[in-house]
């Protein structure tokens, strides 16, 4: 009986939430609603501005520190919420292994037949979200393989060529070489953070091979010699980047400070997810603060999103968050959060001239 | 960069030198949880001796900065010529102190060279205020009298003056901050008062 009653009052606080649009409790109901209420939501069209000097989309890639911690559903009301800014935005299911963005979006699942799955798989799904300037790209089949997967990079490769304003990448949580680069070239790159020490370990080793990679691959000559010094350092004595800038200043100062520059122009995003306390919100600034004492990359907190019953409902009802509960605390964080990365939209020729 | 964090203690507890004991005290307690060696921020990040070397770098400069004197030497010794922020900061100390103001004279009645026989109403007691170098404000935070009362007293308004017991009691604490003679301010002022008085009075119930 106790427990009937929480769940009558638990699914009441939800319909409260709920704001506009209210669906019946029926599943069947829920499912007939999904083409329909998309469309309810004002528009947010010019509450925001957007640079129309900028060439080619603004791309924000996703990146998990580890399984389970978010990414999707951030990835997938991110997109949501810009489209509805009036922006044409495509978001792609990068996620190696297991693509399910379309679950947070109310997008119909793919069913390949088992004669299809003796085919070639062939190129990657495009399909717009009903009532939004929203499109999303996934590979042909569920399973898409591992993260070198060539559908995986299909998706990514097909996205990124798609017209749009902007692009929002899931990428899953691996640290594979396109997983990497394609972070480094985003717009905002970002880290989605659980916060306990599992979750932060796994993001300081995301970062750290982004970090690496961005120094030391290509051929011009500081990354040469970056490298080179790496490859001889067998005591791992250059374990920290400003390690790494001395010993190259003590044979090539202008290769020194190229590589100082890359450094500083390396600024991931953290945003932290799933929080139950203060102190969880904080350590967002720990984790910005202790990367800049250590390395010396700038990265910047993007905000702390905290644990709401909200996005266990909207998933079960496979629709947006920020559709279906777009008055819990959640839904407006994301918000916030999607406001900033646009900010950096705007502010991209400065963000250029630092990366030149 | 940053990593050379460590030159400067300031730098080291993300506080500006312009920090009050308070900021300091908070950045402190704040840093010394986050990069707790048995907290998440570290894991994975600081190998266990850096952790260490770390939080006794915090220590020392905590303990540095939050004692005047070794601050003081120490700010000599990173800003000989004095830190731009820090100089804001004595800036704003030097606003927050009381403003210095002119002794206000003796017997400010002889200073307005005003005849003996001129009563003391509202009019004077603006002049009066005026060469003592006192605003409204002023007195209104020393005697706690409402702006509005004082502006009604020196406008001689009689309509909005509190009843005349109070009244009497305010021109006394004016008298005192003014330099007034309390006994005529009160008798001067209160006649006038009480000759409106019985004018108001006259007209609004007549017979």
């Amino acid at each position: 009986m106790g427990q009937d009653r929480r769940h009558d009052e638990d699914e009441k606080r939800m319909t409260a939430l709920r704001g506009p649009t209210t669906v019946d409790d029926s599943i069947e109901d829920a499912e007939d609603a999904l083409d329909e209420s998309a469309v309810d939501l004002p528009s947010l069209a010019g509450q925001i501005p957007w640079s129309d000097e900028r060439e080619g989309p603004f791309v924000v890639a996703l990146v998990g520190g580890k399984g389970g911690v978010g990414t999707s559903l951030v990835a997938a009301n991110v997109a949501v919420f810009l489209s509805r800014l009036g922006r044409e935005v495509v978001v792609a299911d990068g996620a190696a292994g297991g693509a399910n963005l379309h679950t947070y979006l109310g997008v119909e699942p793919l069913l390949p037949s088992p004669a299809s799955l003796l085919r070639a798989p062939g190129p990657p799904r495009l399909d717009r979200v009903p009532g939004m300037s929203l499109r999303l790209c996934r590979p042909p089949r569920p399973i898409g393989g591992g993260p070198d997967a060539p559908a995986r990079r299909e998706v990514l490769e097909t996205t990124l060529g798609v017209d749009a304003d902007v692009v929002v990448l899931d990428l899953g949580a691996q640290a594979d070489p396109l997983t990497l680069d394609t972070f480094l070239a985003a717009d905002a790159g970002v880290m989605v953070v659980m916060p306990e020490p599992a979750g932060v370990e796994r993001t300081y080793a995301f970062l750290r091979e982004a970090l690496v990679r961005r120094l030391v691959s290509g051929d011009d000559r500081p990354a040469r010699e970056a490298r080179a010094l790496l490859e001889a350092d067998e005591g791992d004595e250059l374990g920290t980047p400003s390690r790494l800038v001395a010993a190259l200043a003590a044979v090539d100062p202008d290769a020194a400070d190229a590589i100082r520059a890359r450094v500083l122009a390396f600024t991931p995003h953290v945003l932290l997810n799933k929080c139950r306390s203060r102190a969880d919100t904080e350590l967002v600034d720990g984790i910005v603060s202790a990367l800049r004492r250590r390395w010396g990359v700038s990265a910047e907190p993007l905000g702390a999103l905290e644990y709401d019953d909200a996005a266990w409902h909207s998933a079960r009802r496979r629709r947006p968050l920020l559709i279906e509960y777009p008055g819990s605390a959640l839904a407006e964080r994301i918000e916030r959060m999607a406001r900033r990365l646009l900010a950096l939209a705007v502010r991209q020729p400065v963000r250029d001239e630092r990366r030149g | 960069m940053s990593m050379d964090l460590g030159t400067s203690y300031y730098a080291l507890l993300e506080i500006d030198p312009g920090a009050n004991e308070d900021d300091i005290r908070r950045a402190y307690k704040r840093l010394v949880k986050l990069f707790d060696a048995e907290g998440p921020v570290v894991y994975g990040l600081y190998p266990d001796e850096e952790v260490e070397t770390l939080s006794r770098a915090l220590r020392e400069a905590y303990e540095t900065l939050i004692d005047a004197d070794k601050r003081r030497r120490y700010d000599l010794g990173l800003f000989p010529e004095g830190h731009p922020s820090l100089r804001r900061a004595d800036q704003r100390e030097a606003a927050s102190q009381p403003r210095r103001r002119p002794e206000p004279p003796a017997d400010p009645l002889a200073a307005l060279d005003l005849p003996e026989t001129t009563p003391l109403r509202g009019a004077v007691l603006l002049r009066v205020r005026e060469v003592c170098h006192l605003s409204l404000q002023d007195i209104a935070e020393r005697t706690k009298i409402s702006m509005f009362t004082l502006r009604c007293i020196e406008g001689e308004h009689y309509a909005d003056l509190p009843a005349r017991v109070y009244l009497r009691g305010f021109l006394r604490q004016i008298a005192d901050m003014l330099r007034l003679d309390a006994d005529r301010l009160v008798r001067d002022y209160l006649a006038a008062y009480d000759d409106w008085q019985r004018t108001f009075e006259s007209k609004s119930w007549p017979g």
